[in-house]
């Protein structure tokens, strides 16, 4: 019975050819010629197998019916088109600053660039692959830095996010909570959502930011009287969340991303 | 494109490169290469076409505004088509309703659909219940599904464009297959 179970397992495989060892493929075919059972599981789940194989003709009518070369020019047109807003000088996202946050946001990212620079230059022995030259290789160091230091901002908001909810999941009874800080949060997490919107490999922490978002939102509600019901609101909406178990995966993920992967 | 010979590898490369550089020939015959092959994994996926080619357009910007943190040398096609899988996964995740939706949609199909021979007819309801189960997969299962009987890949290949352990995917095709059997057998 073990046996024809663990056989069973196998037979998917063995029908697909693929992913089976040879050793493997032969104990199949053993039991198979001694076992009616498993014979009958193999030709239900081939039938299975092959209908499911005429599905794949499906795909070959739906995609006649595209229309491949206007497809093509509309996805070389939207390329075009955001190559073009690449270059425009002020993103959406940033109108919404205060002329005082811009500030402080452009030195520090002029003073992370710079330490991006320094930790991750070639020439010090980094691993980042960027043999000298080419535009090309240029462009590229210039974007594995840029990616460094994008983790590098997102590291250290996640463990400010880390702390401020720390504080308030500890609080025994409600506590005045910063506004300033709250919004200065707030700000930071829109600018890092903006700012990673199209990283594809940054995708977990976007999703997080929504949901801290989410929170800073409702902590931004909070009424300065200090209702108990409304503190204890917000200290089961990190609970539900899961923030800092999140928190801490994500950032986790994103110490482990390799670059230009 | 993808072909392991020296040639072809040094033709790959320098495509990647000029792609990197911004050169609108370069993403055009890439996008040639892979718009059909994309549009397999996402119909596959989502059994629809509509959706099918948003994922398809949506990939392609996603390549191009990631080119520069592409690696040369790396494998291109693991990467988009881990871009494209991603994509249908986190659409999927945004629209909860997909299932009850992609249902009704094959309910009004069916009802809809001019009569066939005997023969055709059974073999026809035999894909449309196979169809209803493959909605039913999870996400991952379906992915895995997907990638194994509409973009032929080899499961190997399907555990690196998805990065994980080649035992998983394994498990998620059998578990998927299994679904679909039971699916299939209860009629639901």
């Amino acid at each position: 019975m073990n046996r024809c179970h663990h056989i069973q397992k196998l037979l998917p495989l063995f029908i697909l050819q693929d992913g089976l060892s040879i050793e493997e493929e032969n104990r199949v075919q053993r039991h198979l010629a001694d076992c009616p059972g498993c014979r009958a599981k193999l030709n239900d789940l081939k039938g299975l197998v092959n209908t499911t194989r005429e599905l794949d003709s499906d795909i070959d009518r739906v995609m006649e019916t595209v229309d491949w070369e206007k497809n093509r020019r509309q996805i070389l047109d939207k390329i075009e088109w955001e190559r073009g807003q690449s270059i425009a000088p002020a993103p959406d996202g940033l109108s919404r600053w205060s002329p005082r946050l811009g500030l402080i946001a452009a030195s520090v990212l002029l003073v992370g660039i710079m330490i991006g620079y320094l930790l991750f230059n070639p020439r010090s022995g980094s691993s980042v692959p960027s043999p000298s030259g080419s535009a090309a290789d240029s462009t590229y160091s210039v974007a594995v830095i840029e990616e460094n230091f994008k983790k590098r901002s997102i590291m250290e908001y996640f463990q400010q996010v880390r702390f401020y909810f720390l504080e308030i999941l500890e609080a025994g009874q409600p506590q005045p909570l910063d506004p300033e800080q709250n919004h200065l949060l707030l700000t930071q997490t829109r600018y890092l959502q903006n700012s990673i919107e199209n990283d594809y490999a940054l995708m977990n922490a976007g999703e997080l930011l929504r949901d801290i978002e989410f929170v800073l939102v409702e902590i931004e509600q909070y009424p300065s009287h200090r209702s108990t019901a409304m503190f204890a609101f917000i200290q089961d909406l990190i609970k539900n969340k899961r923030l800092l178990l999140q928190i801490h995966l994500v950032s986790k993920d994103i110490r482990n991303i390799k670059n230009g992967v | 494109m993808n072909q392991n010979t020296g040639t072809n590898n040094n033709e790959s490369t320098d495509l990647y490169k000029r792609m990197q550089r911004g050169d609108p020939q370069a993403f055009n015959r890439m996008v040639q290469e892979y718009e059909k092959k994309i549009f397999r994994i996402a119909y596959g996926f989502f059994r629809d076409r509509d959706e099918a080619m948003e994922i398809v357009q949506s990939t392609f910007l996603k390549v191009f505004r990631n080119m520069a943190s592409y690696q040369l040398g790396s494998n291109f096609s693991s990467w988009i088509y881990k871009i494209a899988s991603n994509l249908c996964i986190d659409r999927y995740r945004k629209h909860k309703k997909r299932e009850e939706n992609t249902l009704e949609i094959y309910n009004r199909t069916r009802e809809t659909q001019p009569g066939n021979p005997a023969q055709m007819a059974l073999v026809e309801s035999k894909k449309e219940e196979i169809e209803r189960a493959v909605n039913k997969l999870s996400r991952r299962q379906k992915m895995v599904f997907s990638l194994k009987y509409f973009s032929h890949k080899k499961l190997s290949e399907i555990s690196d464009i998805l990065g994980i352990a080649n035992g998983t995917v394994k498990t998620l095709h059998f578990r998927a297959l299994e679904k679909i059997k039971q699916e299939v057998a209860t009629g639901r």
